[in-house]
């Protein structure tokens, strides 16, 4: 096996900055612009929900609560105090955190399918709050008129270069992501999914560092809200449907658990098959259904699966003592 | 003068009415390779597993290097230097090999979140874990299997792993809860020996075994229990030939 | 003629030799006893009769008839029943549904006739009848399980360590009990840590050391046998 260095995330990236826009350019629609985006941001959704489910091992549903946090949270401060895009995002990610933290932390204690079913109480709670504080949130009418992304006073305007701000903001996220994800701290997160008792009684901090897994995945997410209120100009209760979450929960699912590079696939697959599909129209859920039914019984480990993705990265895990020492194959 | 290690002080835990452990007092003195045995439901697994904190006691003191320990939480007590393993072996069988062990070393260094996302940052404590992983592994023999997923090994091999995960702990106190469990005379003869080295290097162990012929050869103590009470304490050859442990194994004298 | 005869048994668990060339008979009416420290394979034999395991190698016969390989259900019902180790019972289930369920096949009339027959040998049955089973002492709840075990009407009864965790009287009276149904015709074949009591009350008895018989003889005459003790506490 050859032991040169695959550029992989040099090559994603120039993927992402460089060529997708430039064939979009190239393609001229605005269309394609605007859904090249959505996959960005379902690659955010699905890695963010990936921490929590595939390296944490805690089934959740409730990536809709941080996330429309997030984008209302923007969406209030910009249009009523004229806030910036950048503080926007840093408040949408400290609310995200905080309420993160807290939730996190009363509900870490829960069993599995306990935890499970709070995560969906939390989005369906979140969605009836959304939709009936009328005067906050305006209600079923939704948030228009969300002024567009800026930097320093230029205005983001046209596709391209809100293609090019979400892919700036999905590299970083997914820079952090992996930090975690191929690490001794993802490690640890691994070790307490696979036997709590045992992890605790080798010393490790469990119901910390699920707590701050909890956190980090509710702050990337609430951030990748904010970027989506400030693309769209538009959010409504709509948006933050719990199916929104499952349809998440799907993607780490059939990318791969516990695999960032599952998650991307994951996030890729749940937007581009849905449009390949278009006439299925309402029968999305059932497709939906369908696909995670087909990927659980033939691929239970996902296209892209963990043992895979953590060998991939293993060189970049912490140990170029161990790559020194380890002996030859 | 051997310092008193462990200290445990009329240990009892009930259950509903059972006695799992009543009452049971010993020490174990640093660096001594202690057995405990007992016939089946004699409350050795629940012995350990208060000493260790997995569950709490119902009265009586654990006191280990002199500060008591009854009532922490098992995570606090391995931090403090007891490591265990257990009945049932439990290892991570999706994750590597090097991964089971440097979770037992990140567990006694310890993580940061802020440390894992800031490039540079903890790098030290990265390369200390993957050292204490690599030294663990090696001892075991487990160094060629390191990127295997744990669950490829062979039984013996991961009985062995159980192990080599504690160690990465670096603990002071070793709890091995029935280590020869499933292994063939050639598995158990090696890790008679491994123990027997770990022991010679200054590590304290105290462990549950029904391999009594394995017991008898490397215990320096034994201590039997029976129905949740110590019955009898001593050097191997004793303890053999005593009334009570062969009542307690064979029956009472009709 | 043996009722039940395992001839040369070898069990592999997990890729490992559990059992190596075990044979044990066990002749009508008989009481059989097999002796060993923990771990040695008791349970692994007794479980690989009732079906639970598949042998390797070797044969299980009832009454001639090969049963080693079959499903478990096929196994009870060929007239093979076990009183498992730690008892099993289901603990929010009263001990007359405890029982029923040791006999789902039977009509509601055999079944209550079945029960009364039972409640012969254990008064426990009749006392305690609707209680939770989870509520009784450890003793109840072993007289139970083995109440439950000879509901089928087994010709052979399988015990795994009926005195585990009980107090001696409560053993003492456990082992009367098993006498009683040795009486009363089943054939038992008994697993037990306990050497002298079982010896006290078996015909023959079948010391196992890591997955072998180390050791056979009538119980009287393994009694005072060192060599017993030598498997038990290491030669």
């Amino acid at each position: 096996m050859s032991r040169n260095r695959v550029p992989v995330r040099l090559a994603f990236a120039l993927v992402l900055l460089a060529l997708v826009p430039a064939l979009l350019a190239w393609a001229g629609s605005p269309y394609l612009g605007r859904l090249a985006q959505v996959v960005l941001v379902a690659i955010v959704l699905t890695g963010a929900l990936n921490l929590l489910v595939g390296t944490a091992g805690l089934l959740a549903l409730d990536t809709v609560v941080f996330y429309g946090l997030g984008a209302y949270a923007a969406a209030i401060l910009s249009v009523n105090a004229g806030t910036s895009f950048l503080t926007n995002v840093a408040v949408a990610v400290v609310l995200t955190s905080v309420v993160g933290a807290i939730c996190g932390f009363a509900l870490v204690r829960l069993t599995s399918i306990f935890f499970a079913v709070a995560t969906m109480a939390l989005a369906i709670s979140f969605h009836t709050t959304v939709l009936n504080w009328g005067d906050l949130t305006r209600g079923p009418m939704g948030y228009r008129g969300i002024p567009p992304v800026s930097f320093f006073g230029h205005s983001v305007s046209g596709w391209l270069e809100s293609y090019y701000v979400t892919a700036v903001f999905v590299l970083l996220a997914l820079f952090v992501m992996h930090r975690v994800v191929h690490s001794f701290y993802g490690n640890a997160a691994r070790a307490i999914r696979e036997d709590e008792e045992c992890a605790l009684s080798l010393g490790l901090r469990t119901r910390l560092i699920r707590v701050q897994i909890y956190t980090l995945h509710a702050a990337i997410t609430g951030a990748a809200g904010a970027l989506y209120a400030h693309s769209n100009q538009f959010i409504g209760p709509d948006n933050f449907v719990i199916f929104e979450s499952a349809l998440v929960l799907t993607g780490v699912i059939v990318g791969g658990f516990g695999s960032l590079p599952g998650a991307v696939i994951g996030g890729v697959v749940m937007v581009l098959l849905p449009e390949a599909l278009r006439e299925v129209g309402n029968l999305r859920a059932l497709l939906f259904g369908i696909v995670l039914f087909l990927s659980i019984l033939f691929l239970p480990r996902g296209l892209f699966s963990e043992v895979r993705a953590l060998a991939l990265f293993r060189r970049d895990m912490p140990k170029s003592p161990w790559a020194r020492r380890r002996p030859p194959p | 003068m051997s310092e008193r290690l462990l200290q445990v002080r009329g240990l009892a835990k009930h259950f509903q009415g059972l006695r799992a452990v009543d009452d049971v007092s010993f020490d174990v003195a640093r660096g001594e390779l202690v057995g405990l045995i007992g016939p089946n439901g004699a409350g050795k697994t629940t012995l350990f597993n208060c000493v260790a904190g997995a569950i709490a006691r119902t009265s009586g003191d654990v006191e280990f290097q002199g500060r008591s320990i009854a009532g922490l939480d098992p995570g606090r007590i391995a931090r403090l230097g007891i490591a265990r393993t257990y009945q049932n072996l439990r290892i991570f069988p999706d994750i590597t090999v090097f991964d089971n062990v440097s979770a037992g070393a990140i567990g006694r260094l310890g993580i940061s979140l802020f440390g894992t996302l800031i490039p540079g940052v903890g790098r030290k404590r990265d390369e200390a874990i993957a050292d204490a992983a690599l030294a663990a592994l090696e001892r075991f023999d487990l160094l060629s299997f390191a990127d295997q997923p744990a669950g490829n090994l062979a039984y013996g091999q991961k009985k062995h792993l159980e192990i080599a995960r504690a160690l990465a702990l670096q603990p002071t106190l070793l709890l091995l809860d029935e280590p020869a469990a499933g292994l063939n005379d050639t598995e158990t003869g090696e890790l008679a020996s491994r123990l027997r080295a770990l022991r010679d290097a200054g590590l304290t162990i105290l462990l549950v075994e029904h391999d009594m012929p394995m017991v008898m050869r490397i215990c320096d103590r034994i201590i039997v229990l029976d129905s949740g009470r110590k019955i009898a304490e001593g050097a191997p050859a004793a303890i053999r030939a005593d009334t009570a442990v062969r009542a307690a194994y064979l029956g009472d004298e009709p | 003629m043996s009722l039940l005869a395992v001839d040369g048994l070898v069990v592999r668990l997990g890729g490992r030799s559990v059992l190596s060339a075990v044979s044990v008979k066990v002749p009508e009416g008989g009481l059989v006893t097999i002796l060993g420290r923990n771990g040695v394979g008791k349970t692994t034999l007794l479980r690989t009769v009732s079906g639970l395991y598949r042998p390797h190698a070797g044969t299980i016969s009832l009454a001639g008839v090969e049963i080693g390989g079959m499903a478990p259900h096929q196994v009870v019902r060929a007239g093979v029943a076990q009183a498992p180790e730690g008892r099993q019972l289901f603990g929010d289930m009263a001990v007359i549904e405890n029982l029923r369920a040791g006999a789902l096949h039977l009509s509601s009339a055999d079944f209550a006739r079945r029960v009364e027959y039972v409640g012969t040998l254990f008064p426990i049955v009749a006392e305690r009848r609707n209680q939770p089973a989870g509520s009784l002492s450890g003793g109840e709840q072993q007289m139970v399980c083995i109440a439950r075990s000879l509901m089928g009407s087994p010709r052979v009864l399988l015990l795994d360590e009926p005195s585990l965790g009980l107090a001696p009287k409560m053993v003492a009276r456990i082992f009367d009990l098993i006498a009683s149904i040795r009486a009363a015709g089943v054939a038992v074949l008994l697993v037990e840590q306990n050497a002298r009591v079982a010896l006290r009350t078996a015909d023959y008895a079948y010391v196992l050391d890591q997955g072998r018989i180390a050791l056979e003889g009538p119980a009287h005459e393994l009694a005072g046998d060192e060599r017993v003790v030598a498997a038990y506490l290491g030669g």
